[in-house]
């Protein structure tokens, strides 16, 4: 079911502020963050989020396009290694 | 049918037969498929085949391509090429755009900052959703950079070497 649009988008409050504070001293750092559940909003566009997959921190570089999704869209947490029976090597 | 000792590229690998005529699918391994336009013959490989055939027919079909073989001329025929790798000499693949690269080109090269200062080797190169991301191996571990212009800024394909500039805290690595 989808997120109430009155509450507007589920934002993280330490990782916004933390973006906020880069954007006010014009300044870029990579920001590692656990809160995949965050969705991007358009100010986080051009800053680089390492966002954990639950084994390490993989760097997004955020782009327009990204907005609106969720930072864990971009951080896979498995790896498809193709299935046992039929490997060839 | 080609038989020479160039070196040969993975383009794909057929993942399973297609339809009753010999036809098999082939999921590219390639970054840039829409590229792909070869039509000579492909070397086929796995632990049952080894050999080079020949195109006689291909077409694209949603996700990946769907050949036929001259030597193959059924069902039967096609079950017995599922697995193989998909090869084609490394001087017959396809051009691709500008700052567009093959896997194969980037891996094992240096990587060092707009300054001059060395941080690594390329060890691996990952397909994610955002985009593709270069694993460095530096002196203090693995590092992961983004292949997005902001961060890559020359890559030098003759001498082996990519230049960067990297922003704080890129080039920390998970022990950090």
């Amino acid at each position: 079911m989808a997120r109430s649009v009155k509450k507007g988008p589920y934002l993280d409050p330490k990782l916004v502020s933390k973006i906020e504070a880069l954007n006010n001293t014009r300044s870029k750092k990579v920001i590692k963050t656990w809160a995949r559940r965050c969705t991007i909003p358009p100010e986080f566009v051009g800053h680089t989020v390492a966002v954990h997959n639950g084994n390490k921190f993989i760097p997004v570089f955020i782009t327009e396009n990204m907005v609106g999704h969720k930072l864990g869209e971009f951080s896979p947490t498995r790896t498809y290694r193709g299935h046992s029976g039929r490997k060839e090597r | 049918m080609m038989g020479g000792e160039e070196e040969k590229k993975v383009i794909g690998q057929v993942v399973r037969p297609h339809g009753i005529k010999g036809e098999v699918k082939i999921i590219p391994r390639i970054a840039w498929p829409e590229g792909f336009h070869y039509r000579g013959a492909v070397h086929l490989n796995s632990s049952t085949q080894d050999g080079w055939f020949d195109i006689e027919h291909g077409r694209w079909n949603r996700d990946g391509a769907v050949l036929r073989f001259t030597q193959v001329k059924d069902r039967n025929g096609a079950e017995a090429l599922r697995g193989c790798r998909v090869s084609i000499p490394g001087s017959e693949m396809p051009p691709l755009p500008p700052d567009v690269y093959y896997d194969s080109q980037l891996l094992g090269m240096r990587v060092r900052t707009r300054s001059g200062e060395p941080v690594g080797v390329i060890e691996q190169v990952l397909h994610l959703p955002a985009q593709d991301v270069y694993e460095i191996k530096t002196s203090k571990g693995m590092v992961m950079i983004p292949a997005v212009e902001a961060f890559v800024k020359r890559v030098d394909l003759e001498g082996r070497e990519m230049t960067i500039e990297p922003i704080e805290g890129l080039l920390e690595s998970d022990a950090d």
